[in-house]
């Protein structure tokens, strides 16, 4: 569980303190307005790699699930999934 | 009529009792009525900020339970007479009051100021409901670092649903150096993530240590660069235009001398 929350924290590794510590609270903050549980991002976050993992083949150790405010104050949900290959069925259809 | 502000934090310890003490002193300074309530019932500390430890006869306590008259419990500044104190209670817990009883009490008081500051407790229990119970506007104090602006968050969401209006914020001991070296969150990095008004950028200042040893107010100490923030802020809150920003911040170098040298300088 902590190496999942340590995992949303570091999307991209920053030398800078003052960025990283802008980017914690951003995803901190959102996640304490809209009162969700590191629970409800770890459902969130097996559902989303289920659903994907039909159409892509991914680094599952890649994958970023955030929640960001954006300009607006609004949250945005934003999944990062590393493609390595397309699923059979998938192609098909990109073809 | 006069405006009822509240200086809360839900943090404890980033400034809260040093902001009220100063806004509150610059405004006197200016000509202004100013009354500064102290609702940290149980852990008082703002007639010591102010040096008026001393004085105090009757409390907060006393006069919500009808020991003594308002006007009795309400001290004076020793330099400006505009200024005037509602201490707590010492000897009593947050449940001493109730928020009915604060807003009946900012209500009679609005009329006989210009400005009524009150100086919130940390948390966000009992003594934070009364303390925000009568106020108009709010002013959160915050320091750079992540727990405070979390917490700052929060607090902005409860003014959210409460009844008051009007939420800025003051991001307190910021040290300039840090942030060029990118390990402080800058004034734009702190509203970006809260979202709201800033209103003062307070550098880190020894200045603020000395004025509490000696029981006065920076704004009073030409030399600190927090005491001209806080009148920047007492002017901002009056409606004049005064950009947010810090000198340190942008003249680098000069900044950086200027707080060398105001280390060197005594206090007049």
């Amino acid at each position: 569980m902590f190496k999942f929350i340590k995992s949303l924290f570091s999307i991209k590794k920053e030398s800078e303190s003052g960025s990283v510590a802008k980017k914690r609270l951003q995803t901190v903050i959102s996640r304490d307005r809209a009162n969700i549980s590191a629970d409800f991002l770890l459902n969130l976050k097996n559902d989303l790699i289920e659903l994907a993992s039909k159409y892509i083949e991914s680094d599952y150790k890649q994958i970023s699930i955030t929640i960001e405010r954006g300009e607006s104050g609004n949250a945005f949900l934003q999944a990062r999934f590393p493609v390595i290959s397309y699923k059979e069925q998938a192609t098909v259809l990109l073809n | 009529m006069g405006r009822i502000i509240v200086v809360t934090s839900g943090k404890g310890g980033v400034g809260k009792t040093t902001t009220t003490a100063n806004i509150g002193t610059a405004l006197a300074n200016t000509g202004k009525e100013v009354l500064l309530i102290d609702t940290d019932i149980g852990l008082r500390n703002l007639d010591v900020i102010l040096g008026l430890e001393n004085r105090i006869v009757f409390d907060i306590v006393d006069v919500v339970e009808g020991r003594c008259r308002l006007r009795q419990a309400i001290i004076k500044d020793k330099k400006n007479e505009k200024l005037s104190l509602l201490p707590a209670s010492q000897t009593r817990d947050k449940s001493a009051v109730n928020e009915k009883q604060m807003c009946s009490l900012t209500n009679e008081l609005r009329n006989m100021y210009d400005f009524i500051l009150i100086d919130c407790p940390a948390g966000i229990e009992q003594g934070f409901r009364n303390a925000i119970a009568g106020a108009d506007e709010a002013i959160i104090v915050c320091v750079p670092e992540v727990s405070s602006v979390r917490d700052a968050d929060r607090i902005i969401g409860l003014m959210a649903i409460s009844e008051v209006a009007k939420t800025s914020i003051v991001i307190n001991r910021i040290r300039p150096e840090l942030v060029r070296r990118g390990d402080m969150l800058s004034i734009s990095d702190v509203e970006e993530i809260l979202g709201i008004r800033t209103i003062g950028a307070i550098l880190d200042d020894e200045f603020v240590v000395r004025a509490a040893n000696l029981g006065e107010a920076i704004v009073n100490m030409t030399k600190s660069n927090a005491g001209k923030e806080y009148i920047n802020i007492a002017k901002r809150l009056m409606g004049e235009n005064i950009p947010v920003e810090y000198k340190g911040m942008r003249f680098g170098f000069s900044g950086f001398m200027e707080r060398l040298f105001g280390i060197e300088i005594k206090a007049s």
